[in-house]
């Protein structure tokens, strides 16, 4: 009779088969970190402005996943899962981290100027201070299309790993660069400043 | 078709090429966390049961100890409701580990099962939280108000200020838990609008 303890000696072409999955996992590990290293740590800084808890943010990432490649199956790219399991993470990490703190987070269409730089980023030059100085206060959505923008997805994939619809993906970008070219430009006109996407409605209505 | 503005590429590019630390975790070392992690969570889950088993422990002392048997009805309710307590948290715990299926869900799909576990926890309180402490509770300060008429001038009306305190802090508790719940149900109903 098989020892129940020890399955993988009663079939060693099963034990095999675990090898040779868990050295295809290792591999893709290593990839996804070869890839993406330096995306997953932009990430995490973005996710998470305290150097101390970045560091765990992102060590939660990588055993996230270490943990998720057990089940990667190619049903989308290698790019979106690994971009799924960080974002995800990294918004349960902050989730969590939020209701200790009692912080709020703001949409796009609600943030406005940036008061203070983000803080512990010295070396970075002001436009990068200024990007994450606004995507620490906004909503893990919004924050999310904001990180792919700058990554240089494209639409379809940052739709693919929120979950959003195209339009929604096409509306929030559009509210990105008008931020951007808000903060960054902070002597244009208010006209060009408007975050809003110009619709029938905006250009016909008057004040109310 | 438009083409992104060389501002625009420009701000890609600076955010693209900010200097990173190189942070790489081996194997061994995802291996190490992991089960640190773990530990983490266990002794976490130690400490909140730790509080209940002080109430069983009390209280099934103070059982063995006292004849009346109305008042050992009110504390073997009490330790039956801390134990099908400590059971709902062992079960409805699992949202406190790492996500396991991240890379399988998009992020409104993944935060949305959250955001909906934690929501019906918070709404359904009384089935697993307050409902199973208030009986014992209630019985018990009914009983010893039982024990002491006679003994101690108004027992009855103090043992029903007694109860009345409670049913109130347990309803004030259950109106803080919903006003939560109806929290999260408007950030569920943001993630569904956005996915529409």
């Amino acid at each position: 009779m098989t020892n129940p303890a020890e399955p993988t000696r009663a079939v060693p072409g099963a034990e095999r088969l675990v090898k040779a999955s868990q050295a295809v996992r290792e591999s893709r590990f290593e990839e996804a970190l070869d890839l993406f290293g330096p995306a997953l740590e932009r990430l995490a800084r973005a996710w998470e402005a305290d150097a101390d808890a970045r560091l765990d943010l992102l060590q939660e990432i990588h055993i996230a996943l270490w943990r998720s490649l057990e089940a990667f199956d190619g049903r989308c790219s290698f790019r979106t899962w690994v971009y799924r399991v960080a974002h995800n993470t990294a918004a349960s990490h902050v989730t969590r981290q939020m209701r200790l703190r009692k912080r709020e987070w703001v949409g796009l269409e609600e943030l406005a100027e940036v008061a203070d730089p983000a803080d512990g980023l010295t070396v970075q030059s002001d436009q990068i201070k200024i990007l994450y100085a606004m995507i620490h206060q906004l909503k893990p959505l919004d924050r999310q299309v904001m990180l792919a923008y700058l990554e240089g997805l494209d639409a379809a994939s940052t739709a693919e790993i929120t979950g959003l619809s195209a339009r929604n993906v096409a509306t929030k970008i559009h509210r990105i660069k008008h931020l951007l070219a808000q903060q960054m430009n902070p002597h244009t006109t208010p006209e060009t400043r408007d975050p809003r996407p110009q619709t029938h409605s905006d250009s016909n209505g008057g004040p109310q | 078709m438009t083409h992104p503005s060389s501002e625009e590429n420009n701000m890609k590019q600076a955010w693209q090429s900010q200097p990173t630390e190189g942070v790489r975790m081996s194997i061994a070392e995802v291996h190490a966390k992991a089960s640190t992690f773990q530990s983490k969570i266990f002794w976490r889950n130690l400490r909140e049961y730790a509080a209940a088993a002080i109430v069983v422990l009390f209280f099934g002392y103070r059982f063995a100890c006292t004849a009346d048997p109305f008042i050992r009805a009110g504390m073997a309710i009490i330790v039956a409701g801390t134990c099908y307590l400590v059971w709902q948290l062992h079960v409805r715990g699992s949202s406190r580990e790492l996500p396991q299926e991240a890379g399988l869900s998009n992020s409104i799909d993944f935060q949305r099962t959250q955001l909906i576990r934690q929501r019906d926890m918070l709404a359904n309180i009384w089935s697993w939280y307050l409902g199973p402490l208030l009986p014992g509770m209630v019985v018990l300060m009914a009983a010893v108000g039982h024990a002491t008429v006679g003994r101690v001038p108004h027992a009855w009306l103090f043992t029903a200020i007694y109860i009345g305190v409670i049913v109130v802090v347990f309803g004030a508790i259950d109106q803080l838990n919903r006003r939560a719940a109806r929290r999260l149900q408007r950030q569920i109903d943001e993630l569904d609008q956005a996915s529409r």
